[in-house]
């Protein structure tokens, strides 16, 4: 079944069609909501809200065949406010060791929780490029379709994300 | 006159089978003589034995043996639908007797399984099994309530209309109106929400029956005044 | 098409953070859709199009006048064997006197039609529960205006069932549907003790 087809029958009352989505959307945005909130039970939570919330409105998806442009920008607003909510530390109270002295294992963690809140400071929209592209994987083609923005576009915010990164992250990189 | 297409006497399988205790070869048997073939025949029965030798009924479990075999479902896929249908009863077996519903019988336990597979949630599906009601009553009733939450009413909404109808002396006939009336309801623009709110004022309009089979008392039928009836 | 140059040892490094991030993705744990299914249920259901079926291999129109009863309405029942007759009635309730002036009165067989409309098929058969399940046994004889028809006598409770139409399951789509757990739906119609018809 198309999503054109399941948001048609859902739309018609056959609630049990949602199912073909939520399946085929958890396979395809349940690690892309992780890495975009930077916490995986978080992120469950705002993909669960973001189906939710996309069922409720789901007679305001005007292209039913586009449900996955549409439903991504639900899961990307959930996602940023989870990402509001989380408590991050502020990087100036972070104990950093240094690359010298420090364990490879604890070391990497100080890192990631770093690199989680440089995320955090960069823009919604470069940090969803960013994450998109280099954590997630994605084609700048793909990118662009989800995002209804252009490839050049793209590229330039996940440039800029980058730049971002490696200024906030240069004592640790 | 229109012609009426008769059907084989299969069709017409009594319901008086449910809740029976039989034995391993007897289920074997009842599904070859309904039409499986021998080796997946064997298969299912162990599921429906091992079921009912846990006290639980055999009948939801050969149903769907025999419905997965005639849409030529692969067997290996009935047989593990076999087994969560097996499980889900168990579980829900489970779910009433914490609730302190014991010695439900097979029939009931059946039609609450398939409740909580509706979407109504233990402690709804125990509050209905509860109510003080004839047992046919209940079984209607938790039919009803999966209906409505299928409808896309919400679950606590739809089993509370059911309680408060089976509370209200409904009977069956009345709670089987339910699922139309909150279809046309919907279908005449109200929100779930609002069918919900407005089958419960339905039922608050309502005269409570006192006594059962009372000749010559009115019932009200539950569908909220105003709603159009085609004659 | 425009290009950044991201290859210093700063870009490496980040790549390198960023697969790593990937690397320990989890994804959303078990029974995730099952619990995003059991809230879609209590969520409030999205204002519904017009009741537009679409059917393979062609969109069926229901006609207004069947929209304000919304039960499966084109189910049309005579009770057999009953004292007051043959009695034709669609998803209205019943009249209530007859309701509480005949208790206990019931029938134990009820024949109920089916209908099913769609141009263009060549073959409808009716399958469920009270055909075992097999397509073989109760086919519909099609009728002026694509509507295919079938009355069959059926037993006092829940019946589910689907059309197979040129060989292709299908659920009727004015009944409710359930999930069959073989991964399709199953259309659900309950017959009352005094013959009425609901879905």
């Amino acid at each position: 079944m198309s999503d054109g087809e399941a948001v048609r029958r859902v739309l018609a009352g056959e609630v049990e069609c949602l199912r073909v989505l939520v399946q085929r959307y958890t396979q395809e945005f349940g690690r892309l909501a992780e890495a975009l909130v930077g916490d995986a039970d978080a992120a469950e939570d705002a993909l669960q809200e973001a189906f939710i919330s996309a069922y409720e409105r789901l007679g305001s998806c005007r292209d039913p065949d586009r449900f996955g442009g549409w439903f991504y920008r639900i899961v990307a607003n959930k996602c940023l406010d989870a990402k509001r909510r989380k408590k991050l530390l502020p990087l100036e109270d972070t104990e950093v060791a240094s690359r010298e002295t420090a364990d490879g294992p604890v070391r990497e963690a100080e890192v990631d929780q770093l690199f989680q809140g440089a995320l955090a400071e960069l823009t919604p929209e470069q940090r969803e490029a960013f994450v998109m592209r280099e954590v997630d994987g994605r084609s700048y083609e793909e990118m662009a379709v989800l995002m209804d923005t252009g490839v050049d576009a793209l590229k330039m915010r996940v440039h800029r994300a980058r730049d971002a990164l490696k200024k906030r992250l240069r004592d640790v990189l | 006159m229109k012609r009426l297409l008769m059907v084989s006497v299969l069709c017409l399988l009594p319901a008086a089978l449910a809740g029976q205790q039989r034995a391993a070869t007897d289920f074997r048997a009842e599904l070859i003589a309904r039409g499986v073939s021998a080796e997946f025949a064997g298969s299912a029965a162990v599921i429906a034995d091992s079921a009912a030798a846990k006290g639980l009924p055999a009948r939801p479990i050969l149903d769907k043996a025999v419905e997965g075999w005639g849409k030529q479902v692969a067997a290996a896929r009935i047989i593990v639908t076999l087994r969560e249908l097996s499980a889900r009863l168990e579980r829900t077996r489970g779910e009433l007797s914490s609730s302190g519903a014991q010695n439900v019988d097979g029939e009931t336990l059946a039609a609450a399984a398939q409740a909580r597979f509706r979407g109504i949630h233990a402690d709804n599906v125990s509050r209905i099994v509860a109510v003080q009601a004839p047992r046919a009553s209940v079984i209607a009733g938790l039919q009803v309530a999966g209906a409505l939450a299928g409808q896309g009413l919400d679950q606590g909404t739809s089993a509370r209309l059911v309680v408060e109808s089976l509370r209200r002396g409904r009977t069956v006939a009345q709670m089987l109106d339910l699922p139309a009336a909150a279809r046309a309801l919907a279908a005449a623009g109200a929100s779930t929400t609002q069918v919900g709110q407005q089958l419960l004022q339905g039922l608050d309009a309502g005269v409570t029956v006192t006594g059962r089979g009372q000749v010559g008392v009115t019932v009200p039928p539950v569908l909220p005044p105003g709603l159009p009836i085609k004659p | 098409m425009t290009e950044f140059r991201d290859d210093d040892a700063g870009s490496e490094a980040l790549r390198s953070l960023a697969e790593r991030q990937r690397a320990r993705l989890r994804g959303p744990q078990p029974g995730f859709e099952d619990r995003v299914m059991a809230r879609m249920r209590e969520a409030r259901a999205p204002k519904r199009a017009p009741l537009l079926w679409i059917m393979s291999p062609s969109a069926v129109r229901v006609r207004p006048v069947w929209i304000p009863l919304a039960a499966a309405a084109l189910l049309v029942v005579w009770l057999a064997g009953s004292r007051y007759g043959a009695r034709s009635g669609s998803g209205a309730a019943p009249a209530a006197a007859a309701v509480a002036a005949v208790p206990g009165a019931r029938s134990d067989t009820v024949y109920v039609r089916f209908e099913f409309v769609a141009p263009g098929v060549q073959d409808v058969r009716l399958a469920g529960d009270f055909t075992g399940w097999r397509p073989d046994k109760v086919a519909l004889e099609r009728q002026a205006g694509n509507v295919w028809v079938a009355t069959v006598p059926l037993a006092v409770g829940e019946h589910r069932y689907q059309f197979v139409v040129d060989g292709k399951w299908l659920p009727d789509p004015r009944a409710q549907a359930v999930d069959d757990e073989f991964g399709g739906h199953n259309s659900v119609i309950v017959i009352g003790p005094n013959g009425q018809v609901r879905s």
